[in-house]
């Protein structure tokens, strides 16, 4: 769990991003929240500070980092101290399941879906946001990625690596949106949400089974 | 951690329900305590009032 150890010494600096990148970070809730209008009965895995939870209405979190649970816990988010690849939810107990920026950091990608999977309900739905490696942007952040005590460990993905890995994990449908087409500092507030992939640094993918 | 919570949280490793043994409580949340899993046995604390469901191997000091 090599990922956690930034994440629990770093949470004033994580949290500074998203008042530094604030028309980043909203342009990145506008896109979830067009794939998440309602939750229902929701997860975030990966909950970090519920910098994407709290606002978005998902009532549930899970993360490995407690430093950043002490901060999510304060955004009125229910938390659980846990890692994604073993879930400590009952199979079924979910509506909708949320990854945001954090499938980049797991140790095992197919544990992971394969666990999300599990906790949904069969009309539950998976929502991942990331940053889409094969993205104009997404490239930059490979290259600079050294630079970042939080991206240092990362492995960025692909869509179409993600979606054969969720194919894998008995998903069929997906529905997708991007967003951020500059470097997160330089957006300024204008970014449009679009579907599809390929051109947006963000890409979020809703899948059903 | 909320009582409520105990609905739907489970064993990381077998996925078994767990059992409560709750030492301290605050205003209906449950500060400090014990979850033990009814089938490997395997106990858990609640640590400042966040259940702690890392698998054990991942635990501080482990």
């Amino acid at each position: 769990m090599p990922t956690a150890t930034p994440f629990e010494e770093r949470t004033a600096q994580y949290e500074a991003w998203f008042d530094d990148n604030e028309a980043a970070y909203r342009a990145e809730l506008a896109a979830l929240r067009r794939l998440v209008p309602s939750p229902g009965d929701g997860l975030e895995i990966g909950v970090g500070s519920a910098r994407f939870a709290a606002p978005l209405g998902i009532g549930v979190g899970v993360d490995p980092a407690a430093a950043m649970l002490d901060i999510a816990r304060e955004r009125g988010v229910d938390v659980v101290r846990g890692v994604a690849e073993s879930l400590p939810f009952g199979d079924g107990t979910f509506d909708t399941a949320l990854l945001v920026t954090t499938i980049c950091f797991v140790d095992d990608i197919p544990r992971t879906l394969a666990e999300a999977a599990r906790v949904l309900g069969p009309d539950g739905r998976l929502v991942i946001g990331y940053i889409d490696k094969e993205s104009p942007v997404g490239a930059r952040y490979l290259e600079k990625q050294s630079d970042s005590p939080f991206y240092r460990e990362a492995t960025f993905v692909s869509t179409e690596g993600l979606v054969d890995a969720l194919e894998d994990a008995g998903f069929s449908e997906f529905e997708f949106v991007q967003t951020l087409y500059d470097w997160p500092g330089e957006a300024d507030g204008g970014e449009p949400i679009e579907p599809g992939y390929g051109e947006g640094s963000f890409v979020a993918i809703e899948a059903t089974r | 951690m909320k009582e409520s919570l105990m609905e739907i949280v489970c064993c990381p490793m077998d996925k078994h329900d767990l059992e409560l043994d709750a030492d301290e409580r605050d205003d209906g949340e449950i500060i400090s305590g014990t979850l033990t899993c009814t089938d490997c046995g395997e106990s858990y604390p609640i640590e400042d009032g966040i259940p702690n469901l890392l698998p054990p191997d991942m635990r501080d000091g482990a």
